[in-house]
């Protein structure tokens, strides 16, 4: 567009107004030209999206699918296939009973265990998070500063390289030999999240201190101050931290395996679906893995995550993103 | 409640390794406040006022000095524990409690020392009261309902402002008189029932050897019994009402903070403070955050409820105004040192030192380094004032008028005069303003009344000798002519 | 009053500090020590002194001691496999993965009609189970599966199986992680996005600057935080990797008893797994080399990063 416009500036002798004149044609057409190079963006920008997203959702809908199609037809295995939408009436829900067969999956009891140490951990880490960030923020002591960047710093350090210490204390100290104790096992060393301390702690820095001082003199101690005033003000964070909490404990993999190798009948439900679930069946002398049976017991433990994402989205998204503010 | 304090000293540690000296925030800060004064603390910002306040709260703490509430020194004790109201500036409200929650906030949990009473039997008398008023009550439900899905709570929040009740004791007459049909006959029978029950409730008490005088405490081989006990619900709604009243927030009591207007949420604050009868009641320029109209009428409602509640008053503000329209005694400071205690007129019109002179009084004080020869004082060359006697022959001085004080028309009896070359004019409402300046001062303010055509660049300031302040140039005290 | 609360702030720190000093500072110390014991053994707890041959066994310089012949194998394993494996992983997955969350927030960010349903639809990954994404992915892969039919292929990808490649089964790795990462990438740029003044890109309209410089002149340089961000926490996921492959298979190799999908995490988790008490002090070994990596990386990312990052 520049170079018309000199171009026209040279070719003619009344050079000013013809510049004036060139510069509004051309923020004209300019204009046409640009409206026309925007829908052609936002239609290639909507194509890439959506194709984008099909490759995306595939993996959930052939989750799904598969779970609902027969692998063996009248005793006989036929294997899956691979076609992308199956008749009502060819629907095999038997699926879903047959994983819930406890020979092949004891189903409840992963779920009980899982659902143990998830409501025993998140209340822990409610509570450590909120006495750190309550004292990371509103307590005056000496060496606070220095202990949070200390607290920072672990927070650098990969936890894979704690595993193998971790795993010798755990089993010293014989929390490995019992239900309870393996429970123990599995939650102590994620009691303590820094990252979620360090969320608290931003949120807790905002509450003006005027709040504090406000409450001090209404007559109450730094523990009431704590519970009815602070806590109650960054209940949206609290939320967040209850939910991340109990995503990554049900998606708990490699640590719960550690401790149960030796008691896998107290293990979490996702060890159990992945190293312990039977998807075998003896069709006709020879054994066949049922990939059906497998994506039945996926689906089983990605409805709970979906539906709390469904419920929670905005508390998961804003408390992901916030990990990325600080840069 | 009397507050004295005494040499009340703040000091602000420095880091030496950083190199911040100490800093003294206050010093030498006595004062008595009588019981039910309201006192105001005024000066420009860092002077130490608010400072003073905190201490008084006990947020902060004191470097020396002591703090008596009458006769007990409370210098040390915790802020918790002293019985004091704080307003804040930007009012500190808890922003997740309502009106109401914010109001009992002070309240909840403390423990009380009262005699024993019967409480049902106290609920239960107040019912039957209730009932028996039941065609009024019924006015006010009906007038609530069906306008919205809130009115339940209007007309509960309505009958327990007009009969001093519970909300658990008006939301019981609600739920009973919201049918119209078959209220009448409802009423009988609950007045019937629950006058049994009061009957049964005083056998059973009989039986176990108490007895209830008239005002429901109970007695045991006729002495009143006491108790110490955490304040019910009850109570904390009928000292909710109570304020809600002083402060007029009736009808605001289900609302959030962020729901109030700059002047509503101010005045859930002084009932927040006022809640627990404070001993002494202290406002951290609580109009600051007003705009100008209301902060005028908040100040007049400050001081209306100051005066009902008779509670000791310390209010600190920057705003001479407010602090002479409204306080008892003003207090001025200066860099955490007092330069005058006074009643606003006196410190207006006789202020000990240059300070408390040049802060008082809007437009300020026009001020001119002055010398005194012989008998005369001068201003450049300017002889502008006559003393009685040659005492300050050679003294500087600080001459300074009034704005008020110096006059421009020509048909005055004033001798001497200062000239001023135009700077700028302005109109106070009233009132109007000039500005001028001369080589000795560059911002003269003048002000009058009259109309005067300005259509000189240079004027003739005459002086008054009547608003004339003269103080030493060595110090600020003032020199009394 | 603002008073010190000395012991008040400990009590309150005490929980925390409890739980990470037996399970976080502990370890740190512990796990370096072991990795120098001599013949070390947690079930008996004995040792006989300070050592460098742990670290020789692990990179197969000299062969681990003969009576733990059972677990030979997967130790030389370690510098044979796990180390190159996970830099592979790593080095290919983080960059496509960046690059690819960097042009879908782009364009999120460049729509109005469907910007929250389509930053919605590319978060749902997120929440979902590597395990159970793993699997899934196995089966979309297997021989008779979605993705032969699809491009009428007749290759072993995730069996156990000797016409498994390498590759092959490299291949579907890549392409799970970079599913399962993408996320979690997308959802912090477009965040960074949102937070750009629009001025900026006012301006360079006004300059007439076309879409690709646009791009590359303001939207990455002030996106640079973020990316700086993704760019060290998809180095050290990476370096991380396991779940994913044991997600998608159920062995350690492409076929029975071979070891070549091993990866350093992997490595670690199967030594403590073993129940043996001799390999635990190999797992540290392997742990220590995985921080060092990640030490070296980090920094090297920040000494990078800091002429390029502009806030």
């Amino acid at each position: 567009m520049k170079q018309e416009n000199f171009s026209s500036l040279y070719s003619n002798d009344n050079k000013i107004e013809f510049v004036v004149d060139g510069f509004n044609k051309d923020a004209k057409t300019t204009e046409k030209f640009d409206k026309v190079k925007k829908i052609i963006f936002l239609t290639f920008a909507y194509l890439i999206l959506i194709f984008l997203a099909f490759i995306m959702m595939i993996p959930f809908y052939w989750m799904l699918i598969t779970s609902l199609k027969s692998e063996v037809v009248n005793g006989k295995y036929v294997g899956l296939s691979n076609d992308f939408f199956i008749p009502f009436n060819e629907i095999a829900w038997n699926n879903y009973a047959l994983i819930f067969d406890p020979s092949r999956f004891d189903f409840f009891n992963y779920l009980i265990n899982t659902f143990i140490v998830l409501i025993i951990s998140t209340i822990g880490t409610l509570f450590v998070t909120i006495f750190a960030a309550f004292a990371f923020t509103r307590l005056q002591f000496k060496g606070r500063d220095t202990t949070f960047y200390i607290y920072l710093i672990t927070m650098m350090i990969p936890s894979e390289l704690f595993v193998a210490s971790n795993f010798i204390t755990v089993y010293r100290y014989g929390l490995l030999n019992d239900r309870w104790g393996t429970y123990f096992a599995i939650m102590l060393p994620f009691i303590v999240n820094v990252f979620y301390i360090y969320l608290l702690r931003e949120n807790f820095k905002q509450i003006p201190e005027e709040l504090y001082l406000a409450s001090k003199v209404d007559g109450k101690s730094d523990w009431k101050y704590l519970w009815k005033v602070m806590v109650p003000i960054a209940s949206p964070t609290l939320i967040t931290i209850t939910i991340l909490k109990v995503i990554s404990t049900w998606n708990a993999y490699a640590w719960p395996k550690t401790v149960t190798v030796a008691n896998p009948e107290y293990t979490l439900i996702t060890v159990g679906i992945r190293d312990i679930a039977n998807f075998d069946s003896n069709i006709g002398g020879f054994l066949f893995t049922l990939q059906s049976l497998q994506m039945a017991a996926t689906v089983i433990i990605t409805i709970p995550l979906i539906l709390l994402f469904i419920f929670f989205r905005k508390y998961i998204m804003s408390g992901t993103s916030r990990t990325g503010i600080k840069g | 409640m009397k507050l004295v304090v005494k040499d009340l000293k703040k000091v602000f540690e420095g880091n030496p390794k950083k190199n911040i000296p100490d800093t003294i925030a206050v010093s030498d800060f006595s004062i008595t406040v009588n019981d039910g004064e309201l006192i105001g603390l005024l000066g420009p910002s860092g002077c130490g006022k608010s400072t003073i306040l905190y201490m008084l709260a006990g947020l902060k703490e004191v470097t020396s000095g002591n703090i008596y509430f009458d006769d007990e020194d409370i210098t040390d004790l915790p802020s918790e524990k002293r019985g004091v109201g704080l307003v804040f500036q930007n009012y500190a409200l808890y922003p997740h409690l309502n009106v109401y929650q914010n109001i009992a906030f002070p309240l909840e949990d403390t423990y009380v020392t009262t005699n024993i009473k019967d409480y049902k039997i106290i609920f239960y008398k107040k019912y039957i009261e209730l009932l028996k008023e039941y065609t009024e009550i019924q006015k006010i439900i009906f007038k609530y309902l069906g306008s919205n899905k809130g009115d339940s709570l209007e007309a509960i929040n309505e009958i327990s402002f007009k009969y001093n009740v519970p909300f658990k004791l008006s939301k019981k007459v609600y739920k009973l008189l919201k049918d119209k049909r078959h209220s009448y006959l409802e009423v009988l029978s609950n007045i019937y029932f629950y006058n049994e029950k009061i009957e049964k409730e005083k056998n059973k008490l009989n039986k176990r050897g108490y007895t209830i005088d008239e005002e429901f405490n109970l007695l045991k081989d006729n002495k009143i019994l006491t108790k110490k006990r955490k304040i019910a619900k009850d109570e904390i709604d009928l000292e909710v009402l109570r304020v809600a009243r002083i402060v007029q927030l009736e009808n605001y009591l289900f609302r959030k903070p962020s729901e109030l207007s700059g002047g509503q949420q101010q005045r859930v604050a002084i009932a927040r403070a006022l809640i627990k009868k404070p001993r002494l009641l202290l406002l951290d320029e609580p109009l600051s955050n007003l705009d100008a109209r209301l902060r005028i009428s908040t100040r007049e409602e400050i001081r209306k409820i100051q005066k009902e509640s008779k509670v000791t008053t310390v209010f600190v503000t920057h705003d001479q105004e407010e602090a002479l329209s409204i306080c008892d005694r003003i207090v001025i400071l200066e860099k955490g040192k007092i330069k005058q205690i006074d009643i606003p007129q006196r410190a207006y019109d006789d202020p000990k030192n240059v300070f408390v002179a040049s802060f008082l009084g809007t437009p300020p004080l026009n001020k001119f380094d002055a010398k005194v020869i012989k008998n005369k004082i001068l201003v450049g060359n300017y002889v502008v004032f006559e003393l009685n006697n040659n005492d300050l022959d050679g003294e500087e001085v600080v001459f300074s008028v009034r704005p008020e004080g110096l006059e421009i028309t020509n048909d005055n009896n004033f001798k001497y005069y200062l000239e001023g070359k135009l700077d700028n004019y302005e109109t106070l409402g009233r009132d109007k303003e000039l500005v001028l300046n001369n080589e000795f001062n560059d911002s003269i303010k003048v002000v009058f009344k009259d109309d005067l055509v300005i259509d000189k660049l240079s004027y003739k300031l005459y002086i008054n000798p009547k608003k004339v302040l003269l103080f030493k140039k060595s110090d600020g005290e003032r020199i009394y002519l | 009053m603002v008073r010190k609360d000395n012991y008040k702030g400990w009590i309150y720190l005490a929980p925390s500090l409890i739980l990470l000093a037996i399970f976080t500072l502990y370890p740190l110390i512990d796990t370096f020590v072991i990795s120098f014991l001599k013949d070390y053994n947690y079930l008996k707890g004995t040792s006989s002194g300070f050592t460098l041959d742990n670290y020789k066994a692990l990179f197969g310089i000299i062969p681990p001691p003969d009576y733990i012949s059972g677990i030979s194998g997967p130790i030389k394993a370690f510098f044979q496999y796990a180390l190159p494996n996970t830099m592979i992983i790593t080095f290919v997955t983080v960059p496509i993965s960046i690059i690819l969350a960097l042009i879908i927030a782009v364009l999120i960010n460049s729509i109005k009609a469907f910007q929250k349903f389509f930053q919605t639809l590319f978060f749902t990954p997120y929440v979902t189970n590597i395990i159970a994404v793993g699997m899934v992915f196995g089966v979309i892969f297997s021989h008779d599966g979605l993705f032969n039919a699809i491009f009428n292929l007749n290759k072993y990808w995730v069996e156990s199986n000797p016409e498994t490649t390498y590759w092959n089964a490299m291949t579907v790795i890549f392409l799970d992680i970079i599913w399962y990462q993408l996320p979690f990438k997308i959802l912090i740029f477009v965040s960074g996005l949102q937070g750009i003044d629009k001025k900026y890109y006012e301006a360079a309209k006004i300059d007439s600057a076309s879409k690709f410089k646009q791009f590359y002149k303001i939207t990455v340089p002030l996106l640079s935080p973020q990316i700086l961000y993704i760019s060290i926490t998809s180095f050290i996921n990476g370096f991380k990797e396991y779940q994913a492959i044991a997600g998608l298979f159920k062995d350690r190799g492409t076929s029975g008893n071979s070891y070549n999908l091993y990866t350093v995490v992997y490595f670690v988790y199967d030594q403590v797994n073993s129940g043996n008490g001799e390999s635990v002090r190999y797992a540290c070994c392997g742990a220590v080399v995985l921080f060092l990596i990640i030490l070296v990386f980090t920094g090297l990312q920040f000494l990078i990063s800091r002429k390029r990052i502009y806030y």
